[in-house]
């Protein structure tokens, strides 16, 4: 199942940045993913997540912010930093440096 | 085995985490094409980051979704496979058998606000991008899930039909006759841009960004990469003067043409001798509808 997750992310990110309207308005339903609400406190974490998110958490909170906000709405740098209030430069550099310091922690080289 | 830069890693890492923009996307998947190397570290960062959608909800598709697939694949009625895949992420787990540790648990509070600011105000213009985004998702992974329920039954009906966008292009868009891209590297270099006459597939490269002169026994090399393709295919050498015309791109199907990537690497003087990319590109993007040109047109 995961690999279906990744290959519909990315196929949903191609879609959003090219700025295409994927369906008509009205049949956009109102059951959207965004709007559900999380419920993993009731379901059981898989090792990989609970690591993951060990490896999120030494962050410091707003970058643990920014990532996960990055990954569950499918931002782009500049919507991110609309967000913050920065510049997507600034986005670009937080991102940057919170993706590789928790590198070594995820076990990637 | 190749040793890839901190810069290289942050581009795949961002690919992973989706934050890059059209151009950077069609770069990155370039490379990944090119440079298998490359490819494994952006295929470990999917992994790593994948876990993530564990602590989404499951969405039901709408219920007209099952209707536009079987439409969309030609399926016919009696073949319809009534039970989807279940994942064991909707599996609810009872209150009582709580596991989270305590670095989920902090997190928790940091999911719900980023959850709660979508829910409230999305920052740009289009007021529904991360309502839309979500929506995608759900949408595509209800497709991909139906695809492997069809395929002892359909395998050659995989491909093009099950794309969810094209009726609306052609609705609300007049129809282009050009086509444009930008070679670029992120979102301030622009190196060199393409114009495609879409009946002529006539290509015209004009440079903007990059040097006249790449170096010493250096030429620009402009590739066409796409999934339909056994190998990156040139379009030939540019970039020696303001204004390159080719002709190269007839001999490739329409399809692909409008949706390839193409990319322009640094190659020893005229080109690559093996007909192949030799090294990264330097730049790429993807070409986008000149809708303006269309309704320029227009009396």
């Amino acid at each position: 199942m995961t690999w279906i997750i990744t290959i519909a992310r990315h196929r949903a990110l191609d879609i959003v940045r090219k700025g295409i309207d994927p369906l008509p308005e009205e049949e956009q339903g109102a059951d959207s993913a965004a709007d559900a609400p999380i419920h993993f406190s009731r379901q059981e974490m898989t090792d990989e997540l609970k690591r993951l998110l060990e490896c999120v958490g030494q962050l410091d909170p707003s970058r643990q912010k920014l990532v996960l906000m990055a990954y569950y709405n499918g931002w782009s740098r500049e919507q991110l930093a609309e967000k913050f209030g920065e510049t997507p430069f600034v986005v670009k550099n937080w991102l940057r440096d919170g993706l590789l310091d928790i590198r070594p922690c995820l076990g990637l080289s | 085995m190749t040793i890839y830069s901190d810069d290289h890693i942050a581009l795949a890492a961002e690919y992973a985490l989706g934050t890059l923009d059209a151009d950077e996307r069609a770069l990155v998947e370039t490379m990944m094409i090119v440079d298998t190397g490359f490819l494994a570290v952006v295929e470990s960062w999917d992994r790593k980051l994948a876990p993530l959608h564990e602590m989404v909800g499951s969405v039901e598709p709408p219920s007209d979704l099952w209707e536009k697939i079987k439409t969309a694949t030609g399926l016919p009625e009696q073949r319809v496979p009534t039970v989807l895949p279940e994942s064991e992420s909707e599996k609810p787990m009872s209150e009582s058998n709580e596991t989270s540790s305590e670095a989920s648990g902090e997190m928790q509070s940091v999911v719900a606000a980023a959850n709660e600011d979508v829910a409230a105000k999305p920052p740009r213009q289009r007021p529904s991008a991360g309502y839309m985004f979500g929506w995608l998702m759900t949408a595509i992974a209800a497709c991909l899930a139906a695809i492997i329920g069809l395929q002892s039954y359909h395998p050659t009906l995989l491909p093009e039909g099950l794309r969810i966008k094209p009726k609306i292009v052609e609705v609300k868009t007049p129809a282009p006759t050009q086509l444009i891209g930008v070679m670029q590297r992120g979102a301030y270099e622009p190196a060199f841009i393409l114009t495609v006459d879409k009946q002529t597939r006539g290509l015209t490269v004009r440079r903007v960004g990059a040097s006249p002169e790449p170096g010493a026994d250096k030429s620009y090399e402009l590739w066409i990469v796409s999934s339909k393709l056994p190998k990156p295919g040139s379009l030939g050498v540019i970039g020696e003067s303001d204004f390159v015309t080719l002709n190269s791109l007839s001999k490739f199907d329409t399809d692909i043409v409008d949706n390839a990537t193409y990319a322009v690497t640094l190659e020893q003087k005229g080109g690559s001798p093996s007909g192949a990319p030799t090294v990264n590109p330097l730049w790429a993007g993807k070409l986008f509808a000149n809708t303006q040109a269309a309704s320029a047109q227009k009396p």
